[in-house]
């Protein structure tokens, strides 16, 4: 086990940029996720770490050792890709034994840690299966004893869930987390999928256009998001665009509202949750304190534990999630009114 | 991965200069003035000139290009049809059927002409012009049900179903919807059978009759009995023919597989 | 529209043509190779096996036999040494417009004439040809080669005809192996040669075999070539068949000895069958 710290990475293909000067540590045994849309440069910074791709500027320490000038197959990583790469010539315990043998273990000693592996991924017995033998979820497990049976310093995943259907990804996501727990290794996890991160990380980064726009804790990134972008990319948010006074913001929609933070620039957009506005008829409404806007219901949508209301104010659409708590639905057409805290309304500058 | 890049670079080059020099001295050759191939080369196009009055050449050249039109026209479209009945329909002869498409270039050529030359002769087809349309649409089969199967391998049938929700028939369908998003496979399967036919000699050799010989028998007939640059000349033609209706196929088809 | 109509329709015309022209004609020479002699006119012919025995009672015809196979064997090998590595370089090392534009040139000679590409061996390899001219220019000295109408010349023409087919059966298998295998190799601590034959070379496998099969057919029932390049040390399995049928009128043995060939590939074909067998 170890600490994986990159020092001012960058990487050009040519034009384009992948990474922009991305510094970062990753702590001993914590289970990161790196998210970001596609072409944010999540998956060549995985690469990098791995070997694959070597980086145009910067460096990268594991286990507080620079292996820039080492080659993957040398820097003792595990990594499971994202269609699982089982090499399709070998049955399930010489793909998981691959890297055993490559270190010279065989015989017994292998095929004791390959059934240590098989059992710690829950695949004991399948041994002899081909891998077009196995189920998706299968697979993913082989893939993921191949990579950890080594017992490697870092653990990388390379968007390993993606090419699973829902209900087994939300089971992979528990059973990935409970074994990274068991084995206690450091885990760098690439992703596009916000739930997966929110679920399964310790600490997130987010990056977009190469440049690693915020990190922290789960909580921490979605409630403080930094910038509109990751407001936007991580969970639901309205956007109400505003001027501020520099005390109190005037939004585009009419209302005036009160913000986390003064408002520091004139041109701004205030972010606000969907679950963070509560919604009332504008005939009860017995609420006063707060922010409060105007608007008219458009639709609902219904899903059984909560509804869904968009709602109609000035030109724009904004969403409400609500709790099912009544079971009463505000039918369309009815003037409502939205409430919400200043403490839940971020505002950052209008680019 | 960058496996050995250089080293790599540099192997390929090797195999392509292995491939290449035979021909490219033949070319050159072809425009030498000596008779007797003496070397430095002295320029000329003597050879070309001396081709354009050889009779027996030309109507060799005429009979090849006969027989590869001919033949081109049939193997393609009895080969399409092939390909087509593979896609669309599971029957129970089928694996035998598909594995029985491919003696023609799984046999020794050398023992497919010559027992085609016996069993013509028995039956009274004998050689010429017929009996070498019969074998060379034997042996281009094979690659054009191959090359047009390929292309069949990108073909959503949905679009099949939809002209026949819409009405069409069978043979609407296949001429209205299917055919046509096939030409290009069709065509590059058509160069294909082309360039085969005009480049079979061991068929042709067996099949040739005194009257009615190709290009290629008349060559290596001419070869045997001592050759000159003119031979030299006319191969540069043949070679240059190929590589160009080759060139035509890779247009249409990718060589190595994934369309 | 009948679904049995369709089909035959669409099938049947390939079929009778190649009943006609591979089927029967087969039949026809299995036939012939148990007779006495041509039938033409009224000369008197019986059932025999004589052109069997011929081939197992005289050593001559056993040796050339061998020969060929021997020359098939080396063909195919040389071509394997060859044309592996030039696959692998061109599918994994080499990438876009080159990686295409290259393997068009490779295999732009394939389907060009045969025949021609023989003849131009002879232009290189011919006493004072270009071999010896520039070999004599780079060490002077070093005199005539002799190489034209040897075993070599042919072992060099075959090559020189038949890499390109085992280049691209290769290369198709080759190229579809995921990159990504070969990085998770890599991930695990694979060298180069760990990767190489623990999964470049099992997962190519049907390439090589089918490569070799193309190969060394064609290669055993070649006369053109040996004719060309060989001269009289072109005395091959193929020659002999070619020259029953051509010249010395034997029809008969010409076809006992093509059926004896063909008989020798299946068997080889069968004692490859268990590897044939487990690529699928």
């Amino acid at each position: 086990m170890a600490n994986v710290s990159v020092l001012n990475l960058s990487k050009n293909f040519g034009t384009t940029t992948a990474l922009d000067r991305v510094s970062f540590q990753f702590e001993d045994g914590k289970f990161f996720a790196l998210l970001g849309p596609s072409g944010s440069g999540k998956t060549t910074l995985l690469r990098m770490i791995a070997g694959f791709e070597s980086p145009d500027q910067g460096s990268i320490h594991i286990g507080g050792k620079v292996v820039d000038h080492i080659p993957v197959e040398k820097r003792d990583i595990g990594m499971v890709f994202q269609n699982y790469a089982l090499f399709p010539n070998m049955n399930v315990q010489a793909n998981v034994g691959f890297g055993l043998r490559v270190r010279g273990i065989s015989g017994s000693e292998m095929k004791r840690l390959v059934a240590e592996a098989l059992e710690l991924v829950r695949l004991s017995g399948f041994d002899n299966r081909q891998p077009d033998q196995l189920s998706g979820g299968q697979r993913q497990r082989v893939a993921l004893a191949r990579a950890i049976v080594t017992k490697p310093r870092v653990l990388l995943l390379d968007e390993p869930l993606s090419a699973l259907d829902r209900t087994l990804r939300l089971e992979m996501e528990i059973e990935l987390k409970r074994i990274q727990r068991d084995v206690g290794i450091t885990t760098i996890f690439v992703t596009h999928d916000q739930e997966e991160a929110l679920t399964m990380s310790d600490q997130i980064g987010i990056l977009n256009e190469g440049q690693l726009v915020q990190h922290g804790s789960p909580v921490d990134i979605y409630e403080n998001p930094q910038s509109v972008f990751v407001a936007r990319f991580l969970g639901e948010a309205n956007l109400l665009r505003g001027q501020a006074d520099g005390k109190n913001v005037k939004l585009e929609i009419g209302g005036t509202v009160k913000t986390l933070s003064k408002p520091a620039y004139p041109q701004v957009i205030c972010s606000i949750r969907p679950e963070k506005i509560s919604i009332q008829k504008e005939q009860e409404v017995h609420r006063s304190n707060g922010n409060r806007v105007a608007g008219r219901v458009n639709e609902h949508i219904f899903n059984g534990t909560s509804l869904t209301y968009l709602v109609q104010c000035g030109n724009l659409v904004v969403k409400v999630f609500v709790q099912n708590l009544s079971g009463e639905v505000i039918p369309p057409n009815s003037s409502v009114h939205l409430f919400f805290r200043p403490e839940d309304t971020l505002v950052f500058p209008d680019a | 991965m960058i496996f050995l890049k250089w080293i790599s670079r540099i192997y390929l080059i090797c195999i392509l200069l292995f491939l290449y020099v035979p021909i490219l001295v033949m070319i050159a050759l072809s425009f030498n003035e000596s008779q007797l191939y003496r070397i430095p080369i002295e320029w000329s196009t003597r050879w070309y000139e001396a081709l354009a009055s050889n009779s027996k050449l030309h109507s060799a050249t005429l009979n090849s290009l006969t027989v590869a039109l001919l033949s081109t026209c049939l193997s393609t479209l009895m080969g399409t049809a092939v390909a087509l009945a593979f896609f669309r329909h599971d029957f129970r002869a089928k694996r035998l059927l598909q594995v029985m498409i491919f003696p023609p270039i799984t046999i020794p050529w050398l023992i497919i002409g010559t027992a085609m030359l016996v069993f013509f002769f028995w039956v009274g087809i004998g050689r010429g012009l017929h009996a070498m349309i019969l074998g060379h649409v034997a042996l281009s089969l094979p690659y054009v049900v191959i090359v047009v199967s390929a292309r069949l391998k990108s073909f959503d049938s949905a679009l099949e179903d939809a002209a026949k929700s819409l009405g069409a028939s069978y043979w609407q369908t296949t001429f209205w919807v299917t055919v046509p998003w096939l030409m290009p496979g069709i065509i590059a399967a058509a160069l294909f059978a082309f360039a085969v036919s005009l480049d079979q000699f061991v068929i042709s050799y067996f099949l040739a009759a005194p009257g009615f010989t190709t290009l290629p028998v008349e060559i290596y007939t001419a070869i045997r009995k001592g050759f000159t640059p003119e031979i030299n000349a006319i191969s540069t033609l043949v070679i240059f023919l190929s590589m160009l209706l080759l060139l035509g196929v890779s247009r249409f088809y990718r060589f190595g597989g994934r369309n | 529209m009948n679904q049995r109509a369709a089909i035959l329709s669409l099938i049947t015309p390939a079929y009778l043509w190649l009943a006609l022209t591979i089927l029967l004609p087969l039949s026809a020479m299995l036939y012939y190779s148990f007779l006495s002699d041509v039938p033409i006119g009224n000369r008197e012919v019986s059932w025999t096996t004589e052109n069997y025995r011929t081939f197992f009672e005289k050593a001559f015809y056993s040796e050339l036999m061998l020969r060929s196979f021997k020359l098939g064997a080396e063909v195919t090998s040389i071509c394997l040494l060859l044309g592996f590595p030039c696959a692998l370089a061109l599918a994994k090392s080499i990438r876009g417009r080159t990686k295409e534009a290259l393997f068009l040139l490779i295999i732009l000679p394939f389907w060009s004439n045969a025949l021609v590409r023989i003849f131009s061996w002879t232009m290189v390899l011919r006493g004072n040809g270009i071999l010896e001219y520039s070999i004599n220019w780079l060490l002077p000295g070093t005199g005539p080669l002799d190489l034209m109408f040897t075993y070599p010349a042919i072992l060099l023409g075959l090559v020189h005809s038949y890499l390109p087919y085992m280049i691209l059966t290769c290369y198709i298998s080759i190229d579809a192996i995921d990159n990504q295998l070969l990085e998770a190799a890599r991930s695990l601590g694979a060298g180069k040669l760990t990767i190489l034959f623990r999964l470049i070379v099992p997962l190519a496998l049907p390439g090589i075999v089918a490569g070799s099969f193309l190969i060394f057919i064609p290669v055993i029932g070649s006369f053109m070539e040996p004719r060309l390049l060989g001269g009289r040390n072109g005395t091959f399995i193929g020659t002999i068949i070619e020259d029953q049928f051509t010249a010395v009128f034997n029809w008969p043995l010409g076809a006992a000895l093509s059926f004896i060939m063909m008989g020798l590939v299946l068997l080889i074909l069968f004692g490859f069958s268990p590897l044939v067998r487990r690529l699928k």
